[in-house]
């Protein structure tokens, strides 16, 4: 038998969304936050961008995804629920030059992501945009 | 200097100990952040946490505890439950810091060594003693 003393509690997951124009890379996502490339932040943004990587489940190509269906549809086709925002922006985008890539972050992994995981976030600048404002699974 | 207390409750507190307060455009410019930005707003919530909503241990004596406790050292000791060693440390720190800070329910990143590290370098290393 093991003991734990202290609190127990649940593990967190949340969905993210990223939109991307050009390359979604670790410059990209430091630049849409705001960190500049000198900042003592920009590591653990640098993992940030590791962890979405790593969470990442699908990758669409909006530009190839048909103008007739609806986004939706194809969230359930790769059995995720995407939030209503996140659809919106989905369907906004489609038939755009775009890529789309979304997935979730989990408490049970590093201080960074699970930090992120239980933050809420939505930011956009002309090349990218991120959406980790809830759990929509 | 930073003192990490943790126990085994799930206690987790930082004491901050600083010879000068610094000031948010300070801790902000530190931080390398562009303004208005996600991680302006999280650094800015970090500064607004630790110097406008956590303890100030000095002024907590001073103010409530010095006739309870007479000393330093014991109001570390009893009123914070800091173990013997911790709280020489602290308590070693009062006449030479202007600001000594109790940090509670910080972001979960800053209860790591990398986290650390990078409060360290937003309170300035200059800063610090």
């Amino acid at each position: 038998m093991k003991i734990r003393p202290g609190f127990v509690s649940n593990s967190s997951s949340t969905s993210f969304l990223v939109i991307a124009k050009e390359e979604f890379n670790a410059d990209s996502l430091r630049r849409l936050m705001g960190v500049d490339d000198t900042s003592p932040l920009a590591g653990m943004f640098d993992q940030l961008y590791s962890e979405l990587v790593e969470g990442v489940d699908v990758e669409l190509d909006l530009s190839k995804v048909s103008l007739k269906k609806d986004v939706k549809d194809l969230s359930m086709l790769y059995g995720k629920t995407l939030s209503a925002h996140m659809l919106e922006r989905l369907n906004a985008q489609r038939g755009q030059k775009v890529k789309a890539f979304f997935g979730y972050l989990s408490s049970d992994n590093s201080p960074v992501e699970s930090f992120f995981c239980t933050d809420s976030f939505e930011e956009e600048n002309d090349q990218i945009y991120i959406n980790g404002l809830e759990n929509a699974w | 200097m930073i003192l990490s207390v943790e126990r085994t409750s799930g206690d987790h507190r930082l004491y901050l100990a600083l010879p000068r307060p610094i000031t948010r455009d300070e801790f902000l410019s530190n931080a390398k952040v562009k303004p208005e930005t996600y991680a302006w707003r999280m650094i800015d919530g970090m500064y607004r946490h630790i110097f406008e909503s956590s303890l100030e241990l000095k002024r907590d004596f001073e103010t409530y505890y010095r006739l309870e406790y007479l000393d330093f050292f014991k109001y570390c000791r009893r009123r914070l439950r800091l173990t013997d060693a911790e709280a020489q440390q602290i308590a070693g720190l009062y006449d030479t810091s202007a600001v000594l800070i109790e940090y509670k329910r910080m972001y979960y990143f800053l209860r790591h060594e990398n986290g650390l590290r990078l409060l360290e370098t937003l309170l300035s290393e200059g800063n610090m003693k």
